[in-house]
């Protein structure tokens, strides 16, 4: 009790220098950050442009595929265009039911299927649930099938734990879950809502 | 002296003391990133390079940081060490940021640092703490890097696969692939998963155990020897 009041300051002193070391490093950080903002947004376009270019059939198409972006009751989709002919459809989903949060993936749609997936964004555990890359296994395209077949049946879609055709990832099922549900939401209920968006008719006529 | 004092502590880190091997230290991203050698030598030069900017910082500071604010204090250089890593790992090598993944701001909690830190960086000179985070940092790349080769051939059957993610897609070109297929086939799967993570780290621990016992033996065998030598020689005079 007697050194009560010199403790108190010895305290206070090392927690100055620790309140004082936090804020350096904070403000230092914020320079790096600041410094390389610009290279972060290139490099996550470019991989977003590289990773819808590869769901593509290659069909020669004339607008510029990231301008085509549109927001319909929170589905975002892209289209290539020919003149005012749509070509194809592609929907960006999004499901935050995955391991570790977020997974944002592309589905291609041909005039009666699903043609190419590939996984944009994703944080699942690598070795397990990094298998939904198509750089790693093809086991995402289990779910190219066709819409028909699809909309009849609702096991086409389901994991076979479930009931339904599709092989489940060892170690990882909430991942293969996550992927399942969003795709058979999109089939449900936006599906229909996608098919009707003409994004290319809108800047045929804007052109006149 | 000094070069002595060089050559122990390379040793340590690389062999004697080695982080991944002997003290078992960082064992998560270990056994869960060292499924090919991309992502092998991406986190060996990530946990480098922490090493190296949060022991000069601690060492720089030593004689400022008090005892009792000591683990908070690497912790938070630590910290800013792996954020700032991350950040550009994000801005630069942006498939091998989505590869690494949570593994990459994890390596803040990988016991290495921590230890390293405590145990070396604060008691020491600049210079040896730096000399000692290379060394630590690379025996843990190297342990890395054999699991990765082993793993990456059992399960996938190839070998440097993916290398244009750490060097650029130019690399991959200029090159030629470096990307090599040692067998067609998987030959095990199992050594992908984690559990194939331990057993393979199991057997390495194994192979470096066997390989000390034998140089002592053979240690001990020179020293008799020598020591035979000695106390014959003064009865032959």
């Amino acid at each position: 009790m007697v050194n009560s009041p010199k403790i108190i300051r010895e305290i206070m002193k090392d927690m100055s220098k620790l309140g004082g070391m936090v804020l350096l490093c904070l403000t230092l950080l914020f320079i790096i950050y600041q410094l390389v903002f610009p290279q972060i947004t290139k490099t996550e376009q470019l991989y977003f442009t590289q990773q819808l270019e590869k769901v593509l059939d290659k069909v020669n198409y004339t607008n510029d595929l990231l301008s085509s972006k549109t927001q319909v009751n929170g589905l975002i989709s892209y289209q290539t265009c020919n003149n005012k002919q749509v070509l194809q459809r592609i929907a960006e989903l999004q499901t935050n039911q995955g391991y570790n949060g977020q997974i944002v993936f592309l589905v291609a749609l041909s005039n009666t299927s699903i043609s190419q997936l590939e996984v944009v964004f994703h944080r699942e555990t690598p070795g397990l649930g990094d298998v939904i890359e198509r750089d790693k296994s093809d086991w995402l395209m289990q779910f190219a099938k066709s819409l028909d077949a699809i909309k009849a049946d609702k096991k086409q879609l389901q994991l076979k734990k479930w009931g339904g055709d599709i092989d489940g990832l060892a170690g990882a099922t909430i991942t293969a879950s996550a992927i399942s549900n969003r795709l058979q939401y999109f089939i449900d209920n936006e599906l229909d809502t996608l098919l009707q968006i003409n994004h290319c008719e809108q800047i045929a006529n804007a052109n006149k | 002296m000094q070069i002595n004092k060089v050559s122990k502590i390379n040793k340590e880190g690389l062999w004697q003391n080695n982080p991944a091997l002997v003290q078992l230290l960082g064992l998560c991203p270990l056994l869960a990133v060292s499924n090919s050698v991309v992502n092998s030598l991406a986190m060996g030069i990530c946990t480098l390079f922490v090493l190296l900017i949060s022991e000069l910082n601690i060492s720089a500071l030593r004689h400022h940081i008090p005892n009792s604010m000591r683990l908070p204090l690497f912790m938070l250089i630590i910290a800013s060490a792996v954020t700032a890593i991350e950040i550009i790992m994000n801005a630069y090598f942006y498939q091998l940021y989505l590869s690494l993944g949570i593994f990459l701001p994890l390596i803040v909690t990988n016991c290495i640092i921590a230890a390293r830190a405590e145990v070396f960086a604060s008691k020491h000179k600049l210079i040896d703490s730096a000399m000692d985070a290379i060394m630590m940092g690379l025996g843990f790349m190297w342990v890395l890097l054999v699991l990765g080769a082993v793993r990456e051939v059992l399960s996938q059957g190839t070998l440097l696969n993916g290398m244009e993610h750490l060097f650029g897609s130019g690399f991959n070109n200029g090159f030629a692939n470096l990307s090599i297929t040692v067998v067609k086939p998987q030959l095990f799967f199992l050594a992908g998963l984690p559990a194939g993570a331990f057993i393979s780290l199991g057997l390495l621990i194994a192979l470096k155990n066997a390989i000390d016992l034998r140089q002592t033996k053979a240690k001990q065998i020179n020293h008799q020897h020598t020591k035979n030598e000695q106390t014959k020689t003064p009865t032959n005079i």
